[in-house]
């Protein structure tokens, strides 16, 4: 009778929880993400630069105009927030036709003109923003009407596109979200994306979740979760047992290797790369001397540097701009060939028969101490003995910029046209230690002239080739020696769908889009 | 007692007095510049000097630690540099992780390490002896990321009982054990090897004491010498261990939160070392020192409750 009566309960608890079942509303669809980071820095697009703010904020931000999702090139670059644009012909003036019904994160309404003289002023001022030197030359940012804005330079840029795209202080935020929140914006970030922030938690994640009205569609993909993970192999552990489905990888072979043999995995490996060099500072003794510098740079060889690296996530570079950017070259630009006889007869010639020894500073960090130890590896074949400093990140980061060290190993990805990489490691004004100062660590001067002329030169075919005598300059005295780039490497579960082909994201991590999916 | 207890807590004035002073001079030793750190290599000079002006860096050394001091007398521990969140808050946000992870290891290592300290030093020189000594050794030198990652391989990837990422939700009380059990063992690990050579050294001690040959000699049965007799008098010795290492494990704690991705005190500290976060540093430290000061105090209080001849005045 007893067990009779269990018998229906259970058969009626069974049946409720089948209509519970199918009253239960599909379930998310969420991204778990792991990046290698132990907390988020600074989440205001005008404030930061740095890899794991910069690969978050893109997915909830726009620019005027955007680089095609998966691509860095920025000549392929296509209409965003705006539709249309023209430029006056000395390329002062240029107006954009905003696109009308963009819709901010949550209460926060439609995206008007207003907000982006609003979010390009913001950008402009060094007080709210990181970028205020990218935008000196703008001298007005106007609303003519709530769909058109009219920007006007006192000299031409070398690529205004480049400034009001989906990067850095191109980035668009919500004036009416500034102006309330203040100081707390950065703790919730209002931008027109497809995706809005959820919540932060401290040194643990941010959570994300779609962005319904997005201009583009609603995301496929409800809600990101984007983790710190700041141990390598904790990620790869947690990518494992299925706890993320995309993570941030090794750029080492190995992993890249071992990641590809585990079953439902594919490894992207994409552009920019970190572009690094050897910056030969040439105040300091002997390497004042260029003989020195072009005995060390013939001592160097990249093969032996990229084969330890892998051949998939790096990759030789020839010139002092990263492969890829607009003005950069290789051709008709002096090189130095990997050759230590030459290397031996120009410090012989310079006075140094027996080579010499030099003090240099570098990070304890592995993916900038190890291709170091084999540079100093390969200049003790030549006679030069480099007696490494090793210190914290920090610590070094500072050091260098108070001119204590004779060479610095240093890599960098910056905006895709070489005037960036010029002006800020090879201008004057940006010498370490100037007030102006940037990242010139080997106090080299002679190309101003070029560099600038090449900023507001109107005309493209010109331009292109006053940053090419710039390099020509730069490489002939040899103040830098390009090494290699190394690129981003990430690793998906096999049935994440971008929704477009990766092969460079200039902010540094995937772009999770309103077509990106779960297959 | 109590007046005891506050004595305590006002002599430990002057000691976090002077902790917080080291803090802060060394903080500002090390080169690194937090306004650098936060906007990171190509900012320009201009909003270099306005970050640190807003974050009050371009102030004398003497005006910021005066500052510093007088607010840190008033409880109030400033905001984090980084962040901008006050660094009470970012504590009391982590301290429950930490708290867990603590007492699971302190747990761990008291239920394993106690029983065993007591068995190798009665079963002294014999197999079970060796086996456990060359264990506990195996233990104390076996570092803990090494050990949280095999523990992660068996338990999380091949037999896929608990997750990897155990940072579990505080108001889940069921996820929140869930996901502290395999840190806790990881950094219980460390406790048992601790308590048990604290107790066999303890325990042999007193095994040789006068009054354990009398009792023998009384023809009392083993077992109520062991634990009338012998292991009463072994426990403060044991406290002290524990309770010193209470504060030792509140530190390396760090290693175990990093593997297994929990968020706590030790994590709290890398990172604002990283980012040269020196409020949130500072603050930490006074954190710190509390934590020692208390744990030291508790320590104290338990021999009274171990040992009635304990005074305390």
């Amino acid at each position: 009778m007893i067990i009779r009566q269990m018998r229906r309960w259970v058969l009626l608890l069974g049946v409720l929880v089948l209509l519970g079942a199918s009253y239960e509303v599909k379930a998310d669809v969420t991204l778990r993400i792991g990046m290698d980071s132990s907390d988020a820095g600074q989440l205001d697009p005008h404030l930061t630069s740095k890899t794991p703010d910069m690969a978050l904020l893109q997915w909830i931000f726009n620019g005027l105009v955007r680089f095609k999702p998966g691509s860095m090139d920025p000549a392929t670059m296509e209409p965003d927030l705006a539709e249309k644009w023209t430029s006056s012909s000395d390329g002062r003036t240029w107006t954009f036709t905003l696109r009308k019904g963009v819709k901010f994160h949550g209460s926060y309404g439609e995206l008007t003109a207003e907000d982006i003289v609003f979010s390009l002023e913001r950008s402009k001022n060094p007080k709210s923003s990181a970028f205020s030197s990218d935008f000196s030359e703008f001298k007005t940012i106007e609303a003519l009407d709530p769909y058109t804005v009219r920007i006007t330079l006192s000299s031409p840029v070398p690529f205004l596109l480049g400034l009001v795209s989906n990067y850095h202080g191109g980035m668009i935020v919500s004036k009416k979200a500034v102006e309330k929140l203040g100081e707390n914006f950065k703790m919730g970030p209002i931008g027109s994306g497809p995706f809005q922030f959820e919540e932060y938690k401290s040194k643990q994640f941010v959570s994300l979740k779609a962005h319904k009205d997005y201009y583009r569609g609603t995301p496929k993909i409800d809600r990101v979760m984007y983790r710190y993970i700041p141990s390598a192999s904790s990620r790869e552990l947690a990518f494992r047992s299925g706890e993320i489905d995309l993570f941030y990888g090794d750029r080492e072979q190995r992993w890249v290797e071992r990641m590809r043999g585990q079953k439902d995995t594919i490894v992207d490996i994409f552009r920019p790369g970190e572009h690094r060099s050897l910056h030969l500072n040439t105040t300091m003794k002997p390497l004042d001397d260029v003989r020195v510098r072009r005995a060390i740079a013939h001592a160097i060889h990249r093969d032996e540097i990229v084969q330890f690296l892998g051949k998939d996530v790096a990759e030789a570079a020839y010139s002092i701009v990263p492969n890829g950017y607009l003005g950069q070259t290789t051709e008709g630009i002096p090189q130095y060939e990997y050759n230590p006889e030459k290397a031996k007869a120009l410090l012989k010639e310079a006075g140094f028969p027996n080579g010499f020894s030099t003090k240099v500073m570098n990070t304890n960090l592995d993916p900038l101490l190890k291709p170091m130890q084999i540079i100093q590896e390969q200049l003790r074949k030549v006679g030069i003995q480099v007696e490494l400093e090793v210190m914290e990140h920090a610590t070094w980061h500072a050091q260098i910029r108070k001119n204590l060290s004779s060479m610095v190993h240093y890599g960098a990805a910056r905006f895709p046209v070489a005037d960036s990489y010029l002006t800020q490691f090879y201008h004057s004004k940006s010498i370490i230690g100037t007030p102006t100062a940037v990242t010139n660590f080997s106090h080299t001067r002679m190309a101003d002239q070029e560099i600038d002329a090449a900023r507001s030169e109107p005309n493209p075919k010109k331009q292109l080739e006053l940053w090419k005598a710039a390099q020509q300059k730069i490489m002939a005295e040899c103040t830098a020696i390009p090494v290699f780039e190394l690129k981003q490497v990430w690793a998906r579960k096999a049935n994440l769908d971008y929704g477009h082909t990766l092969t460079g994201s200039l902010n540094l991590g995937p772009v999770i889009s309103e077509t990106t999916r779960f297959k | 007692m109590i007046k005891f207890i506050l004595k305590r807590f006002l002599l430990a004035i002057p000691t976090l007095l002077a902790v917080l002073t080291i803090v802060f001079l060394i903080a500002r030793v090390i080169p690194g510049d937090p306004a650098a750190v936060i906007l990171g290599d190509s900012a320009g000079r201009e909003a270099l000097d306005n970050l640190r002006q807003r974050l009050g860096l371009n102030q004398s050394l003497s005006r910021q630690y005066i500052g510093f001091i007088t607010d840190a007398l008033k409880g109030n521990l400033g905001k984090s540099l980084v962040s901008g969140t006050s660094v009470m808050k970012e504590v009391m946000n982590v301290l429950p992780y930490t708290i867990d992870l603590t007492i699971a290891g302190v747990i761990i290592g008291v239920v394993f390490g106690v029983p065993l300290g007591v068995l190798t030093a009665v079963y002294r020189n014999s197999a079970i002896d060796f086996v456990t000594r060359i264990a506990s050794l195996l233990g104390l030198s076996f570092p803990a990321f090494y050990s949280a990652i095999l523990l992660i391989i068996v338990f999380a990837l091949q037999l896929g009982w608990f997750p990897v990422l155990s940072s579990g939700d505080l108001s889940n009380p069921v996820e929140r054990l869930h996901h502290l059990i395999l840190p806790g063992v990881n950094l219980g690990l460390i406790m048992v090897a601790y308590v048990t050579r604290a107790t066999r050294s303890s325990m042999l001690e007193v095994l040789r004491e006068d009054y354990i040959r009398t009792a023998k000699a009384k023809g009392l049965p083993g077992v109520v010498i062991l634990f009338r007799h012998a292991i009463r008098n072994a426990l403060i010795p044991i406290i002290t261990v524990i309770g010193l290492y209470l504060g030792v494990l509140v530190g390396n704690s760090v290693l175990t939160e990093i593997v297994f991705n929990r968020p706590g005190l030790g994590k709290l500290i890398i990172g604002a070392l990283n980012q040269r976060d020196y409020s949130m540093l500072q603050g930490l430290m006074v954190v710190y020192g509390f934590i020692i000061v208390l744990t030291n105090l508790i320590t104290d209080l338990t021999y009274g409750f171990s040992d009635p001849r304990v005074k305390y005045s």
